[in-house]
């Protein structure tokens, strides 16, 4: 079976967004210069589409002005493709050791 | 007034309702959070908020038609010959024009390439981006996506020449001019020309000029003044109009035709500022005729003509 494709990009917004649901530019300013907020918004999108993630526009008090901000947080299928590539990522990374040994 | 409101209006009318909940909105919702926040700061960080908060937001919009074009691979190919050809035509445009101001002047310098670029685009650009849909487009059906693309493109062409002739082009030229005027041993300053005055110098150019006056310069200013919010247009004009020749099955030598004369007519109408014609009417005479002519074509055309002008 297929494990399902997950960018570098991708992998860092779920590891962000494992620990606690998170606003768009709050997911720039954690990754200290990884996610540019030019294309957070798109990859977050196509994350949507892939099933990875969920969001949801935040309520807004009374006599708020400006739009609502969107939230995000990992669905569960999302987390469980970071835990396939997660293992992934340690099995190969394991391998050369292994080989040595 | 928040920051983002107009923007958002804007991509309204050229993104997808999904590109708008799920790019837009959420980038200009940050925005405006984050510059709310920033209240009480220096204005150098709240401009330096508005800059990055703007770029994003356009950088997603454009990293989001990208994306939609790269689904389809016939869809890419077209828009990248589309652009390869848009870039070459307004290159040459632009060198054409460099080398015939640079030829009639009486010395050279390499810097003057660049003081005269900026009066180049906003004649290069609308060129460049209709042969670009003529040469790249006019193959095979063009998508809605890559309708979506090119007007995209054309709204930000539109806004760069505005900026270029407003405000850069003005600086640029006196710039060429009084740099010219020093290689060849002047001294003092030279006297700004109509097209080396801003929008605000050119504005009161055209108040202070008497009504009815025989001398051409108040014309001449108020033609030019018109000229700066008329001719950034046609980018938009001649790529919709284009598009629509394009869905009409058009050949490419017909969209050439048809930019070429929106020059002619924009030059004919010019001459006729000097036999009297309102200078108001003259510069607005190729946008009205070009857009009446889109008309023309969409409501004759087949189906997917219609198609191509809905913007979204």
């Amino acid at each position: 079976m297929d494990i399902p494709k997950l960018s570098r990009t991708e992998r860092l917004i779920l590891e962000l967004l494992s620990g606690e649901e998170m606003f768009g530019l709050q997911l720039v300013e954690q990754s200290k210069g990884a996610l540019k907020r030019g294309t957070v918004y798109v990859t977050l999108g196509r994350m949507q589409d892939k099933g990875y993630v969920e969001s949801w526009t935040e309520k807004q008090s009374a006599g708020a002005i400006g739009l609502p901000r969107r939230l995000y947080r990992p669905t569960a299928y999302g987390l469980r493709v970071l835990a396939a590539w997660e293992s992934v990522a340690r099995a190969l990374t394991r391998s050369p050791k292994l080989r040595h040994a | 007034m928040m920051p983002g409101t107009t923007l958002h209006r804007l991509a309204a009318q050229i993104c997808s309702a999904k590109t708008l909940e799920r790019v837009v909105e959420p980038a200009i919702a940050d925005l405006q959070k984050e510059y709310a926040d920033a209240g009480l700061r220096s204005r150098l960080e709240r401009a330096r908020i508005l800059l990055f908060g703007y770029a994003g937001v356009w950088e997603g919009m454009a990293m989001t038609a990208l994306d939609m074009s790269s689904r389809a691979d016939t869809d890419r190919r077209a828009l990248l010959r589309a652009f390869i050809w848009g870039t070459a035509v307004t290159v040459c445009a632009s060198a054409m024009l460099i080398a015939l101001t640079i030829a009639a002047a009486p010395v050279f310098a390499p810097f003057y390439i660049a003081l005269l670029t900026p009066m180049t685009l906003p004649i290069a650009l609308p060129i460049g981006l209709t042969l670009g849909i003529a040469c790249g487009l006019s193959r095979g059906p063009v998508s809605r996506l890559t309708k979506r693309a090119v007007l995209f493109s054309a709204v930000l062409v539109t806004v760069v020449s505005f900026s270029s002739m407003a405000w850069v082009k003005p600086v640029a030229n006196q710039a060429f001019r009084q740099s010219v005027f020093n290689a060849i041993g002047g001294k003092g300053t030279v006297v700004k020309g109509l097209h080396e005055m801003s929008i605000l110098e050119l504005r009161r150019a055209v108040n202070m000029a008497p009504r009815g006056d025989v001398d051409q310069t108040p014309q001449r200013a108020i033609w030019i003044y018109q000229l700066t919010f008329a001719l950034p247009l046609a980018p938009l004009v001649l790529a919709m109009l284009a598009l629509a020749l394009v869905a009409h099955g058009a050949r490419r030598a017909t969209v050439m035709a048809m930019c070429v004369a929106y020059f002619g007519v924009l030059m004919a109408a010019e001459a006729l500022v000097y036999e009297g014609l309102s200078p108001v009417a003259a510069a607005w005479i190729p946008n009205v005729l070009f857009a009446g002519a889109l008309v023309y074509f969409a409501s004759s055309g087949p189906p997917n003509v219609q198609s191509s002008l809905s913007p979204a």
